[in-house]
Order: C-alpha cells, then sequence, then structure tokens
C-alpha cells in the first residue's frame, strides 16, 4: 500500500494545493484555535457543529478541515489555560499547573510559543505516524473476515467503555445504548422494520450526526446556562495575564526541552492509537513522564517550560494516533475523531483497508492536508494566540444560544427535514444526564458507529459457523488475540483500580 | 431526615425498563433479526441491575452520613432547574421553526435567550442576532441552496 503512496505523489499534491483546501485549511486552523481558546467549548464539540459546513465542499477539504479544526482545538486550548488559569480544553489542564505560573512570571509570551511549537511537533510527529503506519495496520485488515470484525468492535468499544468512564458498569451501559441504537430502522438483510413505532423517518435510522451534534452541543449549552448566569451576577471581569516580551525562549534554553517535546509526542502517538484515551489522558501520561525524567522536578506547578511542552505535545500528537485505528479499523481513537469518522460517512468515504485501496489518493491527500495544518497551526498560534484569548471576553450568554442555532440549522441540514432536528434535541438531553450521571457519551457514538460493523460480522459469522459459533471463533488465530485483547481490555483496569486501592489502604 | 436515593438508582430503573421494553419488541421481529438487539438489551438489563445495586450502596454510604465518591453526589433539583428551564426554551424554539418560520424564530430565540442569560447591552443584542442570522443565510440559503422552513409568516 506504501508503493500506491509514493507512486501518487504528483497527484497527490495538485489535488493538496488548491485553493479551496487551503482555505479550508485555514478556516479550520483559526476557528479551531478560536473555539479550542473559549473555555467550555471542546474539539468534539466543534468539530460536530462544523461538520454541516464541509457538505458542499469536496471531500479532501471537508476532512482536512475537520481534522484541521481537532488539532488546532486542542492547540488553542493552551492559550486560556497559559494566560487566564482556565483550560480551554481538557486536555490542556495539565499545560494550565505550569502556564499560568509562567504568566505570573512575565513569561506568558514565551509559554504561549513554547506551547505552539510543541503542539505543532507532537501534531506533525503524529501525522507522519498516520502516514506510515495506517497503510501497514490497512494491510493487516485485509486478514480480517467476518468473526474478526466483530470482535474488533467489540474490543473497540469494550477499551472504550473501560477508559472514558469513572464506573466501567456504566461505561458499557452507554456502549450497549449506542448499540440497541444502532439497530433502530430497516433490518439490512431481511427489511424488517426494527423499533421504528410505525414512524417512516425511524425506518431510515437514527441519522448519525445530527445525533453526534445533540450529544456534544447541547449538554454544553445547558451546563454553561448556570455558570453564564452566575457570571453575569457576579460582574466578575476576566483577569488576562499580562502579555510581553519575546514569542520563544533563546534557543539555549529551547533546545533543552526537545527530547521532552520528542518523548511526550511518542507517548501521546501510543495512547491516541488506545480506543478511548482521548488528548486529556494523553497530556497526563506526557506531563507525568516529563516529570519523572526532568532534572528540574521541583519546578513543575511552578512554573516549567518542560510542563507546559510536554503536556502539549501530548495532547496534539493523540490526534493523528486517533485517526489511525479510525481511518483503517473503523474504530476511532477518541471521541473527536468519532464525530470525525461520521463527517467521513457523509463523506462516501467508509473506514477500512478500502481508503487506502481504491480511495488511496484521497484518503493521504487528507493526511498531507493534516501534515500541513499542523505546520499552519504553528505559525498562526505564534502570530495570533496573543489577541485569540481576547475571545474568552465573549460572554457565555451569548455564545450558548449561538452554539444551540448552529446545532439546529446544522442538523436540518443534512435532510432537509424536522426530523434530524428533533433527533438532535433528544439527544442534547439524553447526553446532559448522560454527563451530569457521568455515563460516557463516548461511548454511546462509539456503539452507535459501530454497532452496525458488529452486528453484520456477528450474523455473518453465525451463517459461516453452521451452528458451532463458539468452535469457529476458537479454531481462528486472530479471533483468539481479539478475544484475549477484549477480556485485558476490560479486566486490566479494574485489577489496577483494585492494586491501587490496596496501595493506597496500605500506605 | 429526608431520605435521597442516590441518582443511579433512578438511571439504572430507567435503563431497565428501556432495555426490558426493547426486549419485548424484539419478540416481533424475525429470528435472524432479533439476535443483535436481543443480546444487547439483555446485556443492558444486566448492567441496569449493576448499576442499581451500586446506587443503592451509595445511598447507603449517604445514609450513614459518609460522603459518597468524590464528585458523585446525588444530583437535586435545583441544580437541574437552570439548565430544564434552559432545555425548555430550546424545544419552545424548534417548536417555534414549524410554526412561524426559521429565521423569524431563529431571531426571536436569540434576543430573548440572551436577555434571559443576562445580556443587557442593546447593541450586543442586535448585533449578534443579525450576524448569526446573515451568516446562515448567505450560506446555507444562498451557498448550499437550502430551503429554510417557512411557517405561516412567510
Amino acid at each position: 500500500m506504501l508503493e500506491s503512496l509514493f507512486a501518487s505523489l504528483p497527484v497527490i499534491a495538485s489535488q493538496l494545493f488548491t485553493p479551496e483546501v487551503l482555505f479550508a485549511l485555514f478556516l479550520g486552523v483559526v476557528g479551531g484555535m478560536v473555539i479550542g481558546a473559549l473555555p467550555g467549548l471542546s474539539a468534539t464539540m466543534g468539530i460536530a457543529l462544523m461538520i454541516p459546513f464541509t457538505y458542499g465542499m469536496t471531500p479532501i477539504a471537508a476532512i482536512a478541515m475537520l481534522m484541521a479544526i481537532y488539532t488546532s482545538a486542542i492547540a488553542g486550548g493552551s492559550i486560556s489555560a497559559i494566560l487566564i488559569h482556565t483550560p480551554g480544553t481538557p486536555s490542556s489542564a495539565a499545560t494550565a499547573l505550569d502556564g499560568y505560573p509562567l504568566t505570573l512570571q512575565g513569561k506568558g509570551l514565551q509559554a504561549l510559543g513554547v506551547a505552539m511549537v510543541s503542539s505543532m511537533i507532537g501534531g506533525l510527529l503524529s501525522a507522519i505516524a498516520l502516514l506510515f503506519l495506517s497503510p501497514l495496520l490497512a494491510s493487516a485488515a485485509l486478514k480480517f473476515g467476518a468473526p474478526e470484525y466483530f470482535l474488533l468492535a467489540c474490543f473497540g468499544l469494550s477499551l472504550i467503555a473501560s477508559l472514558a468512564s469513572d464506573s466501567l458498569a456504566k461505561g458499557l451501559a452507554a456502549g450497549c445504548l449506542g448499540l440497541i441504537i444502532c439497530t433502530i430502522g430497516i433490518d439490512n438483510d431481511s427489511a424488517f422494520p426494527r423499533f421504528t413505532f410505525g414512524s417512516l423517518h425511524m425506518m431510515g435510522g437514527i441519522p448519525a450526526v445530527p445525533a453526534l451534534i445533540g450529544l456534544f452541543s447541547i449538554p454544553q449549552v445547558l451546563s454553561l446556562i448556570g455558570k453564564s448566569i452566575e457570571r453575569a451576577s457576579s460582574k466578575e471581569k476576566m483577569e488576562i495575564g499580562e502579555i510581553k516580551g519575546r514569542v520563544l525562549p533563546p534557543w539555549s534554553e529551547f533546545k533543552l526541552l526537545i527530547p521532552t517535546i520528542l518523548r511526550s509526542s511518542v507517548l501521546g502517538i501510543g495512547v491516541g492509537i488506545l480506543p478511548g484515551a482521548g488528548g486529556d489522558i494523553g497530556s497526563w501520561v506526557g506531563y507525568n513522564e516529563a516529570k519523572r525524567y526532568s532534572k528540574h522536578k521541583e519546578l513543575f506547578g511552578k512554573g516549567s517550560f518542560e510542563g507546559v511542552c510536554a503536556s502539549e505535545a501530548a495532547n496534539n500528537a493523540v490526534t493523528g494516533g486517533a485517526m489511525i485505528p479510525m481511518l483503517t479499523l473503523g474504530i476511532p481513537g477518541s471521541a473527536a475523531a468519532a464525530v470525525i469518522m461520521g463527517g467521513l460517512m457523509i463523506q462516501g468515504m467508509i473506514p477500512g483497508a478500502e481508503l487506502f485501496t481504491a480511495k488511496a489518493t484521497i484518503t493521504y491527500t487528507v493526511i498531507f492536508g493534516f501534515i500541513l495544518a499542523n505546520i499552519f497551526m504553528g505559525v498562526v498560534g505564534l502570530l495570533i494566540a496573543r489577541y485569540v484569548v481576547n475571545v474568552t471576553k465573549v460572554p457565555p450568554g451569548v455564545l450558548c444560544p449561538i452554539i444551540v442555532v448552529l446545532s439546529v440549522v446544522g442538523s436540518y441540514a443534512i435532510s432537509q427535514t424536522m426530523y434530524s432536528v428533533y433527533v438532535m434535541i433528544v439527544f442534547g438531553f439524553l447526553g446532559y444526564f448522560m454527563r451530569r450521571a457521568k455515563f460516557p457519551a463516548s461511548a454511546t457514538v462509539l456503539g452507535m458507529l459501530l454497532g452496525s460493523m458488529a452486528e453484520t460480522g456477528l450474523r455473518q459469522s453465525i451463517v459461516m459457523a453452521k451452528g458451532h459459533l463458539v468452535t469457529y471463533y476458537l479454531t481462528r488465530p486472530l479471533c483468539v488475540a481479539l478475544i484475549a485483547l477484549i477480556l485485558l481490555g476490560i479486566f486490566l483496569p479494574v485489577f489496577l483500580e483494585k492494586r491501587k486501592q490496596k496501595k493506597a489502604a496500605r500506605g | 431526615m429526608k431520605k435521597v436515593l442516590h441518582h443511579d438508582i433512578y438511571i439504572g430503573g430507567i435503563l431497565m425498563a428501556f432495555a426490558a421494553f426493547f426486549l419485548i419488541l424484539t419478540g416481533e421481529f424475525p429470528k435472524e433479526s432479533s439476535y443483535f438487539p436481543r443480546f444487547f438489551t439483555c446485556a443492558l438489563i444486566l448492567i441496569s441491575a449493576l448499576i442499581i445495586w451500586q446506587g443503592v450502596q451509595k445511598t447507603r454510604l449517604l445514609q450513614q452520613g459518609e460522603d459518597a465518591e468524590s464528585g458523585d453526589a446525588p444530583i437535586t433539583g435545583r441544580e437541574l432547574r437552570q439548565p430544564m428551564i434552559g432545555l425548555i426554551g430550546i424545544v419552545a424554539y424548534i417548536a417555534a421553526i414549524s410554526l412561524i418560520g426559521f429565521f423569524v424564530s431563529t431571531g426571536l430565540f436569540l434576543l430573548a435567550y440572551m436577555w434571559c442569560l443576562k445580556i443587557r447591552s442593546i447593541p450586543m443584542l442586535l448585533i449578534s442576532t443579525l450576524a448569526v442570522e446573515v451568516f446562515i443565510y448567505v450560506l446555507f440559503v444562498m451557498q448550499l441552496k437550502l430551503t429554510m422552513p417557512a411557517g405561516i409568516l412567510f
């Protein structure tokens, strides 16, 4: 598959360097940075809201823009984390620990510069990993049959359920809910309408994009409402740290950060590949490891450039890592990647080996677009980060209704029926209570997206097994390996948690 | 002392009822169409039972005066009041779209919602509303050629 990449480089260049794609990338980078800098708005929500804007675009421009929003929003989260001590996205929580103390020391602009360059390097390395690892994984995926695809879907769900939630039961319940929702509509094989209650609209199933918009946007709005009223009543003004001096530390200081940036990037890519472990987990892993290896551990939490670059390189490295299983196997590595997968499907691109064979040119162009987006992000970030922080002054009272209107118009635009809007609001209601009760919405999304792959795989393997399903599965080496991974995915976090509790009780 | 049940009990109960209802519906499906939903509705019933059991344990801890696990305190009606009012506002807006048309209802919704969220600056109210309406019109109606719901006014 890699041969086709080198052979089609001239075509890729001609498709990438078009005004439409470059403009989409630029828009994605700037828009993502603004969304990321706004506390309360996540990268996932930003992508979900922007999907409707991609309907009129070519697949390359559309997907490249969504991926640019993803990486740029994660980097944008560092702006408010460093300057106002409020992480713009959960992925930048670790950045705030050292970024804000640096601002108080008058080094806010340098911290921003380090964050942007680290984000760019982390994102760039993850995009290169995406370029070279994806075809290899896709080649391996060609050996998969129906039973393996069923187990692969189960593996994705088991991991996201256990990683994304405080409670395994809640994670699994959210995943099951998604899988049940996915069965609503006409059954592809028997043409029997399942759970449609006589509704013509429901025969087409639950549209994924309005459901995604509802699950990620409306709960955000409802959570912001309380804060908005509180903030307006308190008359409290947002304090933005003083921004002055040079953008980057001197080279003699910066070169000492390079090993940390590289280590965090590799860790971030690894975390990104794991389904369910998003940028927030990646940044903490990067931060903790940087602290472990640092010669100046005492500076962590008090204003360490190493802390800022470790967290930022890792969370941006997660973005490319999360795309690897999504593009090759159809299993998103993070909630944001799951939403991008929805956007991909709308463009008629079904994740899997086909993306690297029949549609290889489009896919590779998108990946090169992602590389370019990360470079844009670094440059644009260095130039505008100090001004972007001003968007945090926009009151949530203005943002909330605008997000609602964009959610409504975005859902409506999919099928030009109010049915999609009703789906959006029902899922918004569901998403809000899931968030309050700590059920991971990402597990439900994954259930909805992986459901049909799991069902088709299961049904085909039932036919192929000729009545001996268990034996059939256990005699296929790949299936045995996947079953072992599923069991590991479910029970390892439980075991680790128990061990941690025991240690804490002893200590 | 007022007896407070942990919200996991209610949510587990609702999930179980939902799964049981869907499981009953699978009885009408052809055999091959029922395997998958039946398997996962049964799984959801079992997991819901586990969530209810966990909720009972958390309730016991609460009644013994111990804090529930950190960050897992019961959800109170007071906390839900503002978000639910907000949700009702959104539902009313969506209902109004079919009645009075997209652009009219959007304008009214934006102004009313911002006002309720304590935005009192008239220029900000008007500029935000106008900017959103123009943006949607240019992008969705002019560029993407979408027909927005008209309602009785247009």
